[in-house]
């Protein structure tokens, strides 16, 4: 019962965060300097067996202006959640190889779509037990380290342009638990690519994420917050790692892309092995903007 | 041209000069000084110490580096930036850590304390953990064990001798139990339990001995001289070669034995000092700023030569 109350406020929290208290917004407010930011959250827990829970936060839509404040914000059209997700060649984030001690979680994708956007991610957690032997002779304890993958993208339609991609993850505990991060990065990639070699005491399994994207402009990452991030994912943000794809300059009307953009981001983290894991909140944004003058967008 | 044509004697007389001037010794391994590293994470302060001592130090346990000093304790040297050595152990001419720097996890590799950049090392076990060396430098470590839904299937205890050589498996514990592998009486492959007082002395094949020590025992180390040094709860205890206990109480975590055998290397709070193996007693020798020391291995010199 008490996870039950202590995930609703997790739900609650997230809601409250992602969508500041202003009027409801109108796609046809993108008018003028204002961009359009959409985009899903997920906070994963864990139980005493590290046995994990999934809950969703709802799909948020914000227009903002070129400034960043919020003009209005609503709930969009509820997100999907793909309970196991199916992850085909462009949403990859594969181990390369099972073993005893190593968990690979089932993946876990959500995705909106609307007139003007659709975006999907996959999220994917695997686990290792005993991953290191840690403390002075003392005080010797066993850690275990848990990783995501994440991967995914967004494409913007109906006269928009999408200017930023972005997806995260952090832990949320107050101790600095991040011991490793990586994410795709580059220009002019047809690939957005990183690898991570996870802790694993007999071999280093690599997990490979990878995600399909139009060859232009800058796909990068990057460690602590980001300006579209939920305040709650913020608030651990000596934890966090976000990989995004963006645009140019944000000023100029015209900038942007019409094809599917996206990244990939890993984190690793390790805490004792007689610890309760901390959830970890994990969030996906996109930016796009109408580059229609006449008769508006969709 | 005449410019150039002095310069260049100029140049020649003033290397000539240094040449000459730098050489303390007619030793060529002498004649490298090591400088003290400035920019070290932690920073080490003191006198001067016979043979090599290498310290495991760092501010996290998590991201603990590598430190030589040679010399004093002024010169000491960070061989690691942004380390993740797990735990580290020496003996003989021996140094052995638990590296998680490239695999992420703990990788048992065998370190030459001779090199600049002795990291990464030998990989000894790919999957070793927590590894205690003896004097005469065999390598006692674990292996976490798992069941197929991933969970704890007990640790397994291995030695591994020179290098090529096989491993052996020594000890087997039940699930649940956390056990550390040392060197005991007469260089005992021994167990330590982290839940319970007890120590395991493995004697042979199939044969153990219980060792009560009369008091909750963290570690025990091996000295060159066959004395065996344990770690208690606010307590040292000395069991000499000849059977003869001495129990000291003291505030002074030991570190490590000197490598003939005759002192201890041990930490508290922030002094070092050596712990008189014969009544107790601590001669501070220096400081230790920056961070904390968790392990060190204290090597003679021959081994200590640079690469």
């Amino acid at each position: 019962m008490v996870q039950r109350i202590g995930a609703a406020a997790l739900v609650a929290g997230v809601v409250a965060l992602m969508w500041p208290a202003a009027a409801a917004a109108k796609d046809s407010d993108t008018a003028g300097s204002a961009a359009v930011r959409e985009g899903f959250s997920m906070a994963t827990t864990f139980d005493e067996q590290d046995r994990p829970s999934f809950t969703p936060g709802p799909a948020t839509s914000a227009v903002t202006e070129a400034s960043g404040k919020v003009r209005s914000a609503k709930v969009a059209t509820p997100a999907r959640f793909e309970q196991n997700a199916r992850t085909s060649e462009a949403y990859n984030c594969v181990n390369n190889r099972g073993r005893r001690g190593f968990t690979a979680y089932p993946p876990r994708a959500r995705s909106m779509s609307t007139d003007a956007l659709y975006i999907r991610f996959v999220y994917h957690y695997y686990k290792q037990n005993g991953a290191r032997q840690l403390g002075p002779r003392n005080r010797r304890f066993a850690t275990k380290q848990l990783e995501g993958c994440t991967t995914g993208g967004a494409s913007a339609r109906g006269g928009n342009k999408l200017r930023r991609v972005v997806t995260g993850m952090t832990m949320a505990s107050r101790a600095d638990r991040l011991i490793g991060q990586k994410w795709g990065r580059g220009k002019d990639k047809a690939t957005a690519k990183a690898n991570l070699s996870f802790a694993v005491p007999v071999r280093a399994v690599t997990i490979t994420g990878s995600v399909d994207v139009h060859p232009e402009d800058t796909f990068t990452g990057s460690q602590g917050p980001d300006k579209q991030a939920p305040s709650l994912i913020d608030k651990y943000d000596y934890n966090q790692v976000n990989a995004f794809w963006e645009k140019g300059s944000p000023n100029i009307r015209f900038n942007g892309s019409t094809h599917f953009q996206g990244n990939v981001a890993h984190g690793l983290w390790e805490l004792p092995q007689s610890q309760r894991t901390p959830a970890i909140y994990s969030y996906a944004q996109s930016l796009r903007k109408c580059a229609k003058i006449a008769y508006g967008c969709a | 041209m005449r410019v150039r044509a002095t310069s260049s004697a100029l140049l020649l007389v003033a290397s000539l000069v240094l040449l000459v001037g730098g050489c303390d010794s007619d030793d060529p391994k002498q004649a490298t000084k090591e400088e003290p590293d400035q920019a070290a994470d932690v920073r080490f302060s003191g006198e001067r110490i016979e043979g090599t001592i290498f310290f495991q130090a760092g501010k996290r346990d998590t991201d603990m580096d590598l430190y030589r000093v040679r010399g004093t304790l002024n010169n000491t040297k960070q061989l690691t930036r942004g380390g993740r050595i797990s735990i580290m152990g020496g003996g003989g001419d021996v140094l052995a850590a638990a590296n998680a720097r490239v695999s992420g996890g703990d990788r048992l590799e065998q370190l030459n304390p001779a090199s600049a950049s002795p990291l990464p090392g030998r990989i000894i076990d790919a999957s070793g953990q927590a590894p205690s060396v003896s004097p005469d430098g065999k390598i006692i470590y674990t292996v976490q064990q798992y069941k197929k839904d991933g969970g704890d299937a007990g640790a397994t205890l291995y030695v591994a001798g020179r290098p090529g050589a096989r491993r052996n498996l020594v000890y087997r514990a039940r699930p649940g139990e956390q056990i550390d592998g040392t060197w005991g009486p007469e260089g005992k492959p021994t167990v330590l339990f982290r839940d319970k007082p007890t120590v395991l002395v493995l004697e042979g094949p199939s044969r153990e001995r219980r060792l009560d020590l009369g008091t909750k025992v963290f570690g025990l180390d091996l000295s060159s001289q066959g004395d065996v040094l344990a770690r208690g709860d606010g307590r040292v205890v000395i069991l000499t070669r000849e059977g003869q206990r001495r129990t000291f109480k003291s505030s002074w975590s030991p570190l490590a034995w000197s490598p003939d055998g005759r002192t201890i290397l041990a930490i508290r709070e922030h002094q070092l000092g050596l712990l008189s193996p014969k009544d107790g007693s601590v001669d501070p020798i220096g400081s230790v700023r920056g961070g904390r020391v968790n392990y060190a291995a204290w090597l003679a010199n021959e081994s200590g030569g640079e690469s």
